[in-house]
């Protein structure tokens, strides 16, 4: 478990929601352009990419997936995910272009990547796998046919009950289909949404920030509920503060011009509930939304467990400030 | 690889394709490489005109994957509202205009196992790019094109060049005319998926002409070239979330009027084609002007196209 040391780095997920609490609704907002450029390299770079790679090894079938007519797809990403690394962190990494032969260099791991632009037999992952793995983002290609979009390479290892094994293939409709997706006045937004998703051009990329609550994982999905499941039993009033961790997704939906895709990236960031008292104000307004959350959201994020037990520690940590 | 906003590009050639249809090469200013794109994808340009912009769409025409520039085909349409004008009378090797990123409402049908092209005259021009991708991926197509003249039918020769055998052209006013008709869809394999890109009447002609032969509705695709005209009546509009009623002119859209009122309307195609533009109905009734709803859709669901359909009386009210 590695949790966010830097704050100005965290995207604290509920400032928006100040007078009202936390409910869905379509929250993808534009993006100026200094935002547009996804990559951040924070203190826990190195962590996360060890871990990333692991779950890689551990469960290859279960973290990437592709379907076998996506390598074109496969190498515009590689060439977006390049040029914005070197273009916002000239120091971390850089790229040697000789024709199409190109060598990428990952300065921070000490790490080079040689092969042949646009020729995968070059290298021996899929060309997605390989420069994702560079990166602690996970990465969803979200291909548009007809009107819905249609998951075809997904490399991930920050799983809110997702996986690239579970989910390939499925519309956005299909994926969403267990999430209860009701707006405050209850409208059904899933379709919503996707019609939404459609707008998106190339050069307007979108954001939006997802959150979650976390019990001493870092990564939920189907086929290990037999590990995480009953461990969410363990959390207590007392020992929320060190285990349940507010985990946040800060999400990018890039256009794709060539493969008419929308690449869905996840930044996900962990912060431990105890860790809310270096910002006083987050505390208070974390606790005011986990205070209110419906049973059906808590059921369907999976914190159900041991949601009551968080809000009585955030309780007792606002209070005992107080006393003080 | 350019991932934000509009592109500076420097009108690099300009050719003479037939008496009334110019092509365009555009390059980028900064020479930085462009983004690829797919069959049948258009770009939106921006040309200054005074202090105004005239914003209109294009067909590209170059290759999908050559990088270096982008090229579009402009039919000058006197009748128009212009923008084909202009770009004919003033626009000169040297000018440089802005583009947005390429996008793509016409796509080919990722099933289909043989395709099947209508063009009317400059409706030609996205089916350029999809028989390019679908040559370079071995799979079948055919072209139908509908022009006046051999003379005033664009890319006749280079079409019959490079795809022998698989173009039928009809000509209504040569010597021998002949007329295009819906017809020739009857004999397509099952499987087959058919495109129109042409005026509305031609759009609308052939597409219920498919759909009464048993295509699927998946299977059926085409792009417009302008919305459907009728009487353009003035009209108020409220907009309940964000409490404010306007005025639509009737020289204004229903689109135009909500962006100057500065609300933030969805749009894309502003030809009643691409669906982009739907807004919720809450009480009012719609003049439906668009061909991108069936009516079962517009039976089921309360909606409107900004971009060209209007109200049938005084006031409608929407939510955005």
């Amino acid at each position: 478990m590695f949790k966010s040391t830097n704050l100005d780095m965290f995207t604290f997920p509920f400032t928006n929601y100040k007078n009202k609490t936390y409910r869905y609704s379509n929250d993808l907002v534009a993006l100026g352009e200094d935002k547009v450029n996804f990559m951040k390299i924070t203190p826990e770079y190195q962590a996360q990419i060890k871990r990333k790679r692991e779950l890689l090894e551990e469960q290859p079938e279960v973290r990437y997936q592709s379907f076998p007519h996506t390598m074109e797809m496969q190498w515009e990403f590689v060439e977006l995910i390049i040029d914005l690394a070197v273009d916002k962190y000239p120091e971390h990494f850089s790229i040697e272009k000789n024709g199409d032969q190109w060598t990428f260099s990952n300065h921070i791991l000490g790490e080079k990547e040689t092969f042949i632009f646009g020729d995968e037999s070059s290298i021996s992952l899929e060309p997605y796998d390989m420069i994702g793995r560079h990166f602690h983002h996970d990465y969803m290609l979200m291909v548009n046919r007809d009107d819905n979009f249609y998951l075809e390479v997904a490399q991930e290892s920050f799983a809110a009950l997702f996986s690239p094994h579970w989910n390939l293939g499925m519309s956005f409709n299909e994926i969403h289909g267990p999430v209860p997706f009701v707006s405050r006045d209850g409208v059904e937004l899933t379709d919503r949404i996707r019609k939404f998703l459609l707008t998106i051009e190339p050069g307007a990329p979108r954001t939006r920030v997802n959150w979650n609550l976390m019990a001493d994982r870092w990564d939920v999905n189907y086929e290990t509920m037999d590990i995480w499941g009953p461990e969410r039993e363990k959390v207590t009033a007392e020992n929320a503060g060190e285990l349940v961790h507010l985990r946040v997704e800060e999400q990018w939906f890039v256009r794709m011009p060539r493969s008419n895709a929308i690449l869905f990236v996840l930044d996900t960031q962990f912060l431990p509930l105890e860790d809310l008292v270096l910002r006083p104000e987050w505390l208070e307004i974390t606790y005011f939304n986990l205070a209110d959350i419906p049973d059906y959201m808590a059921e369907y994020k999976g914190m159900a467990p041991f949601l009551p037990q968080s809000v009585e520690y955030l309780k007792n940590l606002i209070d005992s400030l107080k006393v003080k | 690889m350019r991932v934000y906003g509009n592109i500076e590009m420097n009108v690099g050639k300009i050719e003479q394709i037939t008496e009334s249809v110019k092509r365009f090469y555009l390059y980028p200013s900064d020479q930085k490489l462009l983004p690829a794109f797919t069959g049948g994808a258009h770009i939106t340009t921006y040309v200054n005109q005074g202090d105004k912009t005239l914003e209109r769409d294009y067909s590209l025409v170059s290759d999908p994957t050559d990088r270096t520039h982008y090229s579009i085909s402009i039919n000058r349409d006197p009748n128009s509202r212009g923008g084909s004008v202009y770009w004919h009378d003033h626009v000169k090797v040297g000018d440089t205009v802005k583009t947005s990123f390429p996008k793509n409402h016409f796509t080919l049908g990722f099933h289909a196992k043989h395709h099947v092209f209508y063009a009317a005259g400059i409706g030609i021009t996205p089916f350029l790019t999809m028989m390019t991708e679908l040559e370079a991926q071995g799979k079948t197509f055919e072209l139908h094109y509908a022009a006046r003249t051999k003379e005033q039918c664009a890319f006749y020769d280079y079409l019959n060049e490079k795809y022998p055998g698989k173009c039928t052209f009809y000509f209504s006013r040569s010597d021998e005319p002949v007329r295009m008709t819906p017809e020739t869809m009857k004999n397509q394999r099952i499987g087959s998926h058919v495109y129109f890109c042409g005026p509305v009447s031609m759009v609308t002609e052939y597409k219920e002409a498919a759909l009464s032969y048993g295509y699927p509705e998946k299977s059926v695709h085409f792009e417009l070239f302008a919305a459907a005209g009728g009487e353009n009546n003035p009209f108020l509009v409220e907009i309940v979330n964000s409490n404010t009623v306007i005025e639509v002119s009737p020289e204004q859209t229903l689109l135009e009027a909500l962006l100057d009122a500065g609300i933030e309307a969805p749009y894309s195609c502003k030809a009643g084609g691409c669906g982009q533009c739907e807004v919720d109905v809450v009480a009012g009734e719609v003049d439906h002007r668009d061909i991108f709803f069936s009516d079962e859709e517009r039976k089921q669901k309360n909606m409107i196209l900004t971009c060209c359909s209007r109200a049938k009386e005084e006031k409608l009210v929407l939510k955005i």
